[in-house]
C-alpha cells in the first residue's frame, strides 16, 4: 500500500462526488457510482461482494465523503458486510446497516431462534435490506443479522437530514446469530472508529472553509486573518483536528491487531476525541464566518450540521468516557492502559 | 494544510526496555528512593537518582558511544523518559543536559567541547542550566540585552538572565548573549551561545522563589564575567538559529503531557477504591485519559519524524499547546470533582500532596518553553495566516 494508492482513491471519490453534483444527481446515485468504482465495500472480501482492498482504503473513502458532506450509508453497509463475511456464505447484496441502540432480544421459541424488539436511530434503516445489530440474550449481548423487510419502520431524521429510523421486529427469524460476545465488541469498536473518520472529513472541510473565509474577508481595513485572536481560533481548530487524527491513526493500528480490550479502549478514546473536535470545530468555524456562515446559502452548514449530528450517533461522548474509565482497572491503571500493546 | 504524521509504535521492539525501567522504578519506590511527585522534571533534583539512571545507560541515550553515551537512539530514550515522568521520578538534575544540551553539543560543539562535556552528561556528572530569558525578554527572546564583548583570549559577559531553573545546582550554563548590536532589519541576528562553567568569577546566582515558596528559579547576574574563546558554542551570530534548531525536541516531548500524570493515576486509584463511583467522575477521568492517549500518539509520531530527520515544527507547537493545557485540565478536573480532598503539601494522603504540587505548578505549564499564545502563532504561520 502506498500513499499514491490512497491518493488515487481520494481522487476517485472526489471525482464521483463532483460528477454527481454537476449532473444534479442524488446521494443515492453517488452510492451507485461508488459501487461501480469498487469503493462501496472496498475492504471487504470478494465473497461478500467486496473489492478485497487494503483496510487503509476505507478511512480514505469515509473521510472524503465526510469532507464533501455526502450522505450515503456506505459506512454502515461496509461495516455490516465486513462483520458478516467470515460467518455467512451468502452475504446480502442489498445495502445493509447496523444498530447498537435499542432493546432487541434473542429468544428460543420452541427450538426456533427469534428476535424481537426495536432498534433505534438506525442510519438508512428504511433503505436497508438487512441490519446487523446488538441484541440481548440469556448468555449476554449477541450480534444478530435481521431482514429489514420483516420490520415495521418509523422514519426519523437527524439535523443534517440523514435518515435515522426505528426498526421494530416481532419474533423475526434472524439471518444469523453470532456466537460469543467478541463480535459485539468488534461492531461497537469499528462503528465508533469509522464514524470518527467521517467526522474528520467534515471537520477538515469546515477548517478549509474557515481559512479561506478569514483570508478573503476584510474588516476594519484588513483581512480577518491578520488578527491574532482569529489566528488563535484557527490554531485551536487545527489542534483539535490534529489530536483526533492522531487518535484515529492509533486506533486503526489497534483494530488491525484484532478485537479486544485494547482495540475497544482505542476506539472509545478516538470517538471522544472526534466528538470534542466536532464541538470545537463547529463552534469556532461559525464564530469566524460571522452571519453568512449561519445561512442556507453558505455551504458551511453542510459540514457543521453533520459534525453536530454525528456526535449523537452510536454512543454519546460521555458514555464513551464512562466506558473507557471502567476499562482502566482491567489494564492495571491509566498508564498501563495508555501503553498497552496495540496488538494482542 | 493538513498535518499528517505516520503513527509510530514506540512500543514495538521496546517491551523489554520498558519492563526494565518499570522494574527499576518500582524497586526505587519500594526502597524509598523517591516519592512520586508532579512536575518532577522541574522539582525532583536528585543527583544520586540521576547517577543510578546513568549507570544503567539511561542518560545520554542519544549520545554516541564515542562520547560516553549508550547510542540507543531517541525512541529508546522516549520510552525511558516517559516511564520516569509517568511515575513522577526525580529527573530534574539531568533533564536539561540530556534533553537539550547534549543534542546542541553534538550538533554545534567543537570536538574539544564534545569530549569535555558529553561523557560527563552521560555519567550524570555535569548538570546544565539554560540562560535565555531576561527581564525585558520573555516571549520576545530577540530583545535580550546580555552582551558578550570580545577581549584578548575570550569574551566578557555583562547582563542578567531570569528563570534559570536549577542554576544554583548546575555545573554549567549555556547562555545566549548579544555579540553585536541589534539590527532592526534582522533582530534575530547578532546573538551567540556560550558555555559558562559554574562557578565563574563575576557570575552571581540569586534565588527567585516560586509562588509555592520553592526554590527552582534563579536570576543569574553576569558582571564582567570572563569566558575563554573555547566557551563559544557554535558560530558567532548563529545563536538564534542554534536555539530554535532544537525547539521541536523541546516542545513535543512527553514532559509536555505528563507533568500531572501522577495526579491522574492517583485519581483513578481513588475511583477504583470507591463504591458506586459517580458517572460524572468516570466521564471526566475517561475524557482525560482519551486526551492523554491522542497527545501521546502525537508526541510519539513527532519523535518518529525527528528520528527520520524531518523538522515537524508546527506539529511540535500543536503538541505543546494541547499537551500543556491537558496538564492543567487534570488539575482543574481534580479541583472540580474531588469532594473532601484538600490540596496540602504536608498531607500523608497522596492525592492531597500531589494536588498541592500540581495546583501550585500549573500556571507554569503553559508558559515555559514558549507560551501557548506564541505556539498558536507558530501554527497560524504554518497555515499561511501570517
Amino acid at each position: 500500500m502506498s500513499d499514491h494508492e490512497l491518493n488515487q482513491i481520494a481522487e476517485t471519490v472526489d471525482a464521483i462526488v463532483a460528477r454527481a453534483a454537476s449532473a444534479g444527481q442524488s446521494e443515492g446515485a453517488v452510492f451507485e457510482l461508488l459501487a461501480e468504482a469498487g469503493l462501496r465495500r472496498v475492504a471487504v472480501p470478494a465473497s461478500a461482494g467486496g473489492s478485497a482492498g487494503e483496510p487503509a482504503y476505507l478511512p480514505v473513502v469515509l473521510k472524503r465523503l465526510g469532507y464533501h458532506a455526502v450522505s450515503t450509508g456506505l459506512l454502515e453497509d461496509h461495516l455490516a458486510a465486513e462483520l458478516l463475511a467470515p460467518h455467512l456464505a451468502d452475504v446480502p447484496d442489498g445495502m445493509m446497516t447496523v444498530g447498537i441502540r435499542g432493546d432487541l432480544k434473542v429468544t428460543d421459541a420452541g427450538g426456533n431462534t427469534v428476535v424481537s424488539g426495536s432498534c433505534r436511530q438506525v442510519p438508512w434503516g428504511r433503505a436497508a435490506s438487512h441490519i446487523v445489530a446488538v441484541a440481548q440474550s440469556d448468555a449476554g449481548d449477541r450480534l444478530v443479522a435481521l431482514p429489514v423487510a420483516e420490520a415495521s419502520v418509523t422514519e426519523g431524521r437527524n439535523i443534517a437530514g440523514e435518515p435515522r429510523d426505528q426498526l421494530t421486529f416481532g419474533d423475526v427469524a434472524p439471518l444469523a446469530v453470532f456466537e460469543g460476545s467478541a463480535a459485539v465488541a468488534e461492531l461497537r469498536s469499528r462503528l465508533l472508529l469509522y464514524r470518527s473518520f467521517a467526522m474528520m472529513g467534515a471537520g477538515e472541510r469546515a477548517l478549509d472553509l474557515t481559512v479561506a473565509h478569514v483570508t478573503d474577508r476584510s474588516q476594519f481595513g484588513s483581512a480577518l486573518s491578520r488578527r491574532q485572536v482569529v489566528q488563535h481560533y484557527v490554531a485551536e481548530m487545527f489542534g483539535a483536528l490534529a489530536a483526533a487524527r492522531a487518535a484515529c491513526e492509533a486506533a486503526s493500528l489497534a483494530l488491525a491487531g484484532g478485537a479486544g480490550p485494547s482495540a475497544l479502549a482505542a476506539a472509545l478514546a478516538t470517538r471522544i476525541e472526534a466528538d470534542r473536535m466536532a464541538g470545537t470545530v463547529a463552534r469556532l468555524s461559525h464564530q469566524l464566518h460571522g452571519a453568512i456562515g449561519f445561512t442556507q446559502e453558505h455551504s458551511l452548514h453542510f459540514s457543521t450540521k453533520r459534525l453536530t449530528a454525528w456526535r449523537q450517533d452510536d454512543l454519546a461522548e460521555a458514555a464513551c468516557a464512562i466506558e473507557l474509565a471502567r476499562l482502566v482497572p482491567g489494564f492495571g491503571g491509566p498508564w498501563n492502559a495508555l501503553t498497552a500493546r496495540r496488538t494482542a | 494544510m493538513t498535518l499528517t504524521l505516520a503513527a509510530v509504535d514506540v512500543d514495538a521492539a521496546r517491551e523489554t526496555l520498558r519492563s526494565e525501567v518499570r522494574a527499576f522504578i518500582s524497586e526505587a519506590i519500594g526502597a524509598g528512593r523517591f516519592v512520586p511527585d508532579c512536575d518532577s522534571w522541574l522539582t525532583g533534583w536528585d543527583p544520586l537518582f540521576s547517577a543510578d539512571l546513568a549507570a544503567r545507560g539511561w542518560i545520554g541515550m542519544a549520545i554516541p558511544r564515542a562520547y560516553g553515551g549508550s547510542e540507543r537512539g531517541s525512541l529508546d530514550r522516549y520510552v525511558v523518559i516517559e516511564e520516569l515522568l509517568a511515575a513522577g521520578a526525580p529527573v530534574a538534575a539531568h533533564w536539561m543536559s540530556d534533553r537539550q544540551i547534549a543534542p546542541a553539543l553534538l550538533r554545534f560543539g567543537t570536538e574539544q567541547q564534545k569530549r569535555a562535556y558529553l561523557p560527563r552528561i552521560a555519567a550524570a556528572k555535569a548538570f546544565f542550566a539554560l540562560g535565555m530569558s531576561e527581564a525585558d525578554a520573555g516571549s520576545d527572546l530577540a530583545a535580550i540585552r546580555t552582551k558578550a564583548t570580545k577581549v584578548d583570549g575570550g569574551w566578557r559577559l555583562e547582563g542578567a538572565k531570569l528563570w534559570t531553573s536549577g542554576g544554583h545546582h548546575a555545573h554549567a550554563m549555556v547562555v545566549l548573549a548579544r555579540t553585536s548590536p541589534v539590527d532592526p532589519q534582522a533582530r534575530h541576528s547578532g546573538m551567540s551561545q556560550f558555555i559558562v562553567d559554574l562557578p565563574t568569577p563575576g557570575v552571581t546566582i540569586n534565588p527567585i522563589l516560586l509562588m509555592s515558596g520553592e526554590h527552582h528559579f534563579n536570576e543569574t547576574v553576569f558582571e564582567d564575567a570572563f569566558v575563554p574563546d573555547d566557551a563559544l558554542l557554535g558560530a558567532i551570530g548563529d545563536g538564534w538559529k542554534q536555539v530554535t534548531a532544537e525547539l521541536a525536541y523541546e516542545r513535543s516531548g512527553p514532559e509536555r503531557i505528563l507533568s500531572t500524570f501522577p495526579l491522574l493515576t492517583s485519581m483513578f486509584q481513588r475511583l477504583e477504591a470507591a463504591q458506586n463511583a459517580p458517572e460524572a467522575e468516570l466521564a471526566a477521568l475517561g475524557t482525560l485519559l482519551s486526551r492523554a492517549r491522542s497527545l501521546r500518539e502525537m508526541s510519539m509520531s513527532i519523535a518518529g519524524a525527528l528520528q527520520r530527520g524531518e523538522a515537524p515544527d508546527v506539529a511540535a507547537a500543536v503538541a505543546k499547546d494541547l499537551g500543556t493545557r491537558f496538564e492543567q485540565d487534570v488539575v482543574d478536573s481534580a479541583l472540580r470533582i474531588l469532594e473532601g480532598v484538600c490540596a496540602d503539601a504536608s498531607s500523608s494522603n497522596e492525592l492531597e500532596r500531589l494536588l498541592s504540587r500540581a495546583a501550585l505548578h500549573s500556571p507554569g505549564f503553559t508558559l515555559r518553553g514558549g507560551t501557548n499564545e506564541i505556539l498558536r502563532g507558530v501554527v497560524a504561520r504554518g497555515m499561511g495566516l501570517r
